[in-house]
């Protein structure tokens, strides 16, 4: 049978797919090197290449040393967690954002909705006004500790709360999510009350940044976040089909109960990752599953893993923007998410029309 | 064969039962309709057929299999669900759509293929919707989207297809149309489908057994002559219809009335008798029926449209065979019930040679002391049909003191009135 | 006697005389109530041009900051304090004051229950400061602190001094300040090469001080350059690649922040570029309490001081500052030691300390002039504590005999001595020597200047000349005697 012209581009659009991929991979690898590249110490690019590429087991011997271990230290030890930390949260923010609109059918969820990122908060805040943990694990280790304990308690009050039986009603989530959430925000609130001198530390932490960063964190984000991915990818189509209403799914085969509680477990346990390294960084997991949706189509075979790009490579500039542009103040990258973000999609908006999921 | 065999079922929504002891099969190739009020638990009983709602007593098998034994992708390959008119707001194209009809036959990392493509577009093309693979969901119309919802179904390559109201939200050449697919699809590929109608006429036509459903249980389930009776719907529907067999179509068709609930006012002890015809007497008949009179009539041939009237208001009536001159007979039983008449009103009906005894009727009833009213409203000479026969009759009417009114909404004051003189 | 003969009858003059008695003793009399109420109503101008009339000399002081009450004790006023604020905690008597718990937006209900009649607040807003009028309400003169610098804080001194009747303390103590102060500018202004300090208030993440911060300010006028000085903030968080590649000599960190205790080797274990700062190869990482360097009263000068001392040793008459971190916790199972080497050499054993404070040890090239009977050992010490209360420590300052030989020190006359501010003199501890290894001991619990002396030997061998060549001389003369007396006997 001769295939018409429609079947011919449904069948190229899975080459086209690889393509965007491919193009989102070279537009992140790119920001990731510029990353390294900027900063205090002047390092040319090329060196910090050098050097980045010296640390890969493989490839070290092709690459003679031509530069000194204080700039390696600085590239390896400075620059490039906070760089792959920043891909991690873009990474994870992204697909659990996309993971939401697609589960709550609302244009409006977030990575947040669920109240994940006031449970860190509070937790994070124990941990620094009450220095809960320090002496134990040491103030590094304490305070991520503390702020994933802090989200994943909440991700289960949220579930328990809005059970029914074997189901889970997804409105019902919804309020629950709102309500403890709100619940947290106070409480992070009489904490700064009470805090004293320490309510600058934690205010910054809230606002969200990288200045954490190291690479103990990533042992543990990088393989939650892959494997998250991985799971959620799995998942792609029968996000698609959910779209159309729990009912319809249910009666196209997708066993929606499954899924949903799958999706919302994996989602807040890599969105709680994110939060824990890196404090409460908005927009990335509301805006950029709208972004991408606008560029490459609702399928969410697509959408997740070039979501997932695109935050990485988003989050990457904006903390670099970050910590350059008021040397030597770093400020917190949150606060640059949201202002350079914003702006840009309501010009996305208007280009294209009405937000749609 | 059959594919779909559901076993008294009870469904229940929380602690209220909503299907209770359903149990019917369908067969490959057939058409079956389910009609029932609302609240009557057809939706629910698609839902416990689609494996969406479990229900507490009772199996739904395909094909011998439990349902609810199998996983939901095992039922999705054999049983598909047509929704009521989804609202879609998002980007997919049609192809989209339909191509998320293969999903419960691909594996989890499987992507879609050529034969997956294929089925596609033949569903596509069955319900002619291929043109439109290429455009997004939102820019169709409501009725293209059906199309695209069936040709999914189709595409889940079902044995059994279930169907949600699927015509209410179109316009009727999709309707038609819609139902004329269904039809053939049903006999071509040996699907058994079953359809929740709210049209009646629809349903019908296209079904070939229907069920009737009533607070949850089967009212009436068998041919579709069997379980469209006027009795059934009275009974289920509350309503006051009249089944006939449609001329062209041959398929029964029904005609609802005003609902039994528009209660007469006390009846009034006056027996008026009416001779009418060719439609002049519904009005004055249906205004004096909700006066509450005691209402005879005659004579009227079977096919006239006064008659039917009489006949829906059950009102006694001298009849005539169609497009006969009234017999001899029949003018004696006319005339009979004059007599038991207290008034007599005449409408505004034509007179020609087989009527003409009507006219004469009337007369009879001036002249025998009974009030006559007349109803007037188009000039005599231009209803008779007689050759002056009638005009004269007419004259003589008036003459002996008949009563005459321009339109029958007048009827009533001047009933009153007769009323006071005769019982004061 | 002469008879005054000012009048011809003599009972006039005896009135005058009774007159004049009575006068004096009257005159006596008021001057005796006096003192205490004289000057007031006073008006006086705070540091935010708001105009204060305290009507009598103020009895019941509330101090809402650690720098204000610091200042209220240094005029003599201890004994005039009704209540504090948690953070006040110098002079250690003050540990007995009633607490006002909040210093950010004081209570006025709280300030009120303790019914005083002056109240010093420090203001963290400025001009337009809510929590003023706030205070206002209460009724009582109420005098809002807001310095920020050196000038400032005399200013207040003496304000407070006008406010509270002690004029004329406060204008001593200003004035002393004022001359410490100078004196570290007139040395450090024409200095050529100004030390890259970092000073560092918390990690993780970094907090540094920039300009308008105290901190900042002190670094400056002792002669060194704060490497966030260009920052925009007093608060700064700056990546740590900054600090590696600003290549500071100095570090300075902060002690007294809960939860913060960064030393060399801290700071070492960092890694990635952090060794090599110029200040962690040469060993510079100093830590200050956090009392000495953050709070506007007396002791900033202080503080200001031992940071001249570090950022500028041989301008300041400082051959070398150590300094140790006591840890309470520690101290409660063991001893802390600090071992002075170079230099000097001294052991310092902690053996109880109240607070987890910095205690900074400087060698001082000259010191407070050594009696005439006594020589000094070695070098003078300095030590001093942000935090001195409940530390006891011993001292050991280590001797050599032959630097005793070459000063005619006698070993057994060796003790430590203190210097007494109050008595103006070097005053012995009870001191033990240990000849076998060469050191002498005492315990101490006060801080103050140290110093190893010991009383002159008599003169017994007090000669220019060494004892060889006196033998030598001695007899080789008597052999020459010898030789002519034989000599002479022959003939």
């Amino acid at each position: 049978m001769e295939s018409s012209r429609v079947e011919i581009a449904y069948l190229k659009r899975f080459a086209k797919w690889s393509l965007i991929l491919a193009v989102l991979s070279v537009i992140l690898l790119f920001s990731m090197g510029v990353a390294t590249a900027i900063g205090p110490m002047s390092i040319p690019f090329d060196k910090a290449l050098k050097i980045i590429l010296h640390q890969i087991p493989l490839i070290d011997n092709f690459v003679p040393v031509d530069w000194g271990s204080l700039e390696e230290s600085v590239i390896v030890q400075l620059r490039l967690p906070r760089v792959l930390s920043a891909v991690v949260v873009g990474v994870a923010l992204s697909i659990a954002g996309v993971a939401f609109q697609c589960l709550f059918r609302n244009p409006m969820a977030d990575p947040y909705v669920l109240g994940v990122a006031s449970g860190a908060g509070f937790g994070a805040a124990l941990a620094m006004i009450l220095r809960l943990g320090f002496s134990v694990f040491g103030a590094v280790y304490a305070i991520p500790l503390m702020a994933s304990i802090g989200a994943i308690s909440t991700v289960f009050l949220v579930y328990g709360i809005a059970r029914t039986g074997t189901e889970l009603p997804v409105l019902r989530l919804l309020l629950a999510g709102i309500a403890v959430s709100s619940f947290f925000s106070a409480l992070i609130s009489v904490m700064m009350a009470l805090a004293g001198e320490d309510l600058h530390v934690v205010y910054m932490w809230l606002l969200g940044g990288f200045s954490l960063s190291r690479w103990e964190y990533l042992y543990v984000a990088v393989p939650t976040v892959i494997m998250g991915f991985i799971i959620l990818y799995a998942f792609a189509r029968d996000f698609n089909i959910i779209l159309l209403g729990e009912e319809q799914a249910k009666q196209l085969g997708v066993e929606v109960e499954k899924v949903k509680k799958s999706v919302l477990i994996i989602a807040s346990i890599i969105t709680a990752v994110a939060v824990s390294i890196s404090g409460i960084i908005g927009f990335i997991g509301l805006i950029v599953p709208h972004i991408m949706r606008i560029l490459v189509g609702p399928d969410h075979r697509i959408l997740l893993p070039s979501s997932a790009l695109a935050g990485a490579s988003i989050l990457v500039l904006c903390d670099t923007v970050a910590r350059s542009i008021i040397r030597p103040i770093a400020l917190p990258t949150g606060i640059i998410t949201t202002m350079l973000g914003c702006p840009f999609f309501i010009y996305l908006l208007k280009r294209s029309g009405k937000i749609r999921i | 064969m059959v594919l779909l065999k559901v076993c008294g079922v009870d469904c229940y929504y929380g602690s209220v039962k909503v299907l209770e002891n359903v149990s019917f099969s369908v067969d490959s190739g057939e058409l079956v309709g389910l009609l029932g009020p609302n609240g009557s638990g057809k939706t629910t009983l698609l839902r416990a057929i689609s494996r969406t709602l479990k229900p507490k007593v009772g199996t739904v098998l395909l094909n011998e299999a439990d349902i609810f034994s199998m996983k939901s992708s095992e039922v999705a390959k054999r049983l598909a669900v047509v929704p009521q008119s989804a609202s879609l707001e998002f980007e997919f194209t049609a192809l989209d759509l339909v191509l998320m009809g293969r999903h419960p036959h691909m594996g989890r990392f499987e992507r879609e293929d050529q034969t997956d493509l294929e089925i596609a577009k033949e569903a596509m093309m069955l319900t002619n919707t291929w043109h439109l693979a290429e455009k997004p969901i939102n820019e169709l119309s409501g009725g293209e989207r059906q199309l695209v919802m069936i040709a999914r179904a189709l595409a889940q390559r079902p044995k059994v297809l279930l169907l949600d109201e699927p015509t209410s939200h179109l316009d009727i050449n999709n309707q038609i149309g819609i139902m004329d697919l269904l039809k053939k699809i049903c006999l071509e590929k040996n699907i058994a489908a079953l359809a929740v109608f709210h049209d009646f006429n629809l349903a019908a036509r296209y079904c070939d057994s229907l069920i009737l459903l009533h607070k949850g249980k089967i009212f009436a389930i068998g041919k579709v002559e069997e379980v469209l009776t006027e009795e059934n719907l009275q009974k289920v529907f509350n309503v006051e219809v009249i089944v006939r067999r449609h001329p062209i179509t041959n398929s029964l068709y029904i005609v609802p009335v005003s609902p039994l609930q528009e209660t007469k006012t006390s009846p009034k002890n006056l027996r008026i008798h009416v001779i009418c015809g060719g439609g002049t007497g519904t009005p004055l008949l249906k205004l004096l029926y909700r006066n509450g009179y005691y209402i005879t009539a005659g004579v009227l041939n079977l096919l006239d449209s006064d008659y039917e009237e009489c006949m829906l208001l059950k009102i006694p009536t001298v009849s005539e065979a169609p497009f006969s001159p009234i017999t001899e007979e029949n003018h004696e039983k006319n005339l009979r019930m004059i007599d038991q008449a207290d008034i007599v009103i005449l409408s505004n009906v034509c007179f020609g040679k087989g009527n003409i005894k009507n006219l004469e009727a009337a007369l009879y009833a001036v002249e025998k002391g009974k009030k006559v009213a007349v109803v007037d409203e188009t000039p005599i000479h231009q209803r008779d049909f007689t050759g002056g026969i009638a005009e004269k009759l007419y004259a003589m009417l008036k003459e002996r003191g008949a009563i005459v009114v321009k339109n029958c909404y007048e009827i009533p004051t001047i009933l009153e009135k007769l009323e006071n003189m005769i019982q004061p | 006697m002469m008879k005054l003969k000012l009048f011809r009858d003599a009972r006039p003059t005896k009135a005058l005389g009774i007159l004049t008695a009575l006068t004096i003793l009257a005159g006596l009399f008021a001057f005796r109530n006096a003192p205490v109420n004289a000057g007031f109503p006073v008006t006086v101008i705070d540091d935010l041009g708001r105009t204060v009339t305290i009507p009598n000399a103020p009895t019941r002081i509330v101090c809402v900051s650690p720098g204000v009450t610091e200042i209220v004790y240094a005029l003599g006023l201890g004994d005039k304090v009704v209540g504090v604020d948690i953070y006040s905690d110098y002079p250690p008597e003050v540990i007995s004051k009633r607490r006002i718990r909040d210093i950010y937006t004081p209570d006025p209900d709280e300030i009120a229950a303790l019914n005083p009649d002056l109240v010093i607040i420090y203001s963290f807003f400025g001009p337009g400061d809510p929590n003023v009028e706030n205070l206002e309400r209460l009724g009582v003169p109420l005098i809002v602190t807001c310095p920020t610098s050196f000038d400032d804080v005399f200013r207040d001194i003496l304000l407070i001094g006008n406010a509270t009747g002690r004029r004329v303390e406060a204008g001593a103590l200003t004035n002393t300040l004022k001359e410490r102060v100078k004196r570290v500018r007139d040395l450090t202004c024409n200095v050529t090469k100004k030390p890259k300090v970092y000073f560092e208030i918390w990690y993780p993440p970094i907090y540094t001080v920039g300009p308008g911060s105290w901190p900042h300010h002190l670094i400056e006028i002792a002669g060194g350059i704060n490497i966030f000085g260009n920052a925009s903030t007093s608060w700064v968080n700056p990546v740590e690649e900054e600090v590696i590649v600003a290549k500071p000599d100095i570090i300075i960190t902060i002690r007294g922040m809960p939860g913060y205790h960064e030393t060399l080797e801290t700071i070492k274990m960092r890694g990635a570029g952090w060794e090599e700062i110029p200040a962690i190869k040469n060993g510079k990482v100093y830590s200050l309490d956090e009392s000495l360097v953050g709070r506007p009263g007396p002791r900033l000068v202080d503080g200001l001081e031992i940071m001249a001392g570090i950022l500028h040793p041989e301008l300041f008459n400082v051959a070398a500052t150590w300094t140790l971190d006591l840890n309470t916790a520690e101290l409660r199972f063991s001893t802390q030691k600090l071992t002075l080497q170079a230099l000097v050499r001294a052991d310092i054993e902690v053996l109880k300390a109240a607070n987890n404070g910095s205690l900074v040890v400087s060698a001082l090239l000259s010191g407070p002039e050594v009696p005439k009977t006594l020589k000094l050992v070695g070098k003078y010490l300095k030590i001093e504590c942000g935090v001195p209360s409940g530390l006891v420590f011993t001292l050991k300052v280590y001797y050599s005999k032959s630097e005793l030989n070459n000063l005619g020190v006698s070993e057994e006359s060796l003790k430590i001595y203190y210097w007494s501010e109050e008595r103006a003199e070097w005053l012995p501890l009870e001191s033990i020597v240990n000849r076998d290894e060469g050191y002498v001991k005492a315990v101490v619990d006060h801080l103050t200047y140290f110093a190893l002396m010991g009383e002159a030997q008599p003169n017994v061998l007090e000669t220019p000349i060494p004892l060889w060549v006196v033998l030598i001389v001695v007899g080789v003369l008597s052999l020459i005697c010898v030789v002519i007396y034989i000599a002479a006997r022959k003939h």
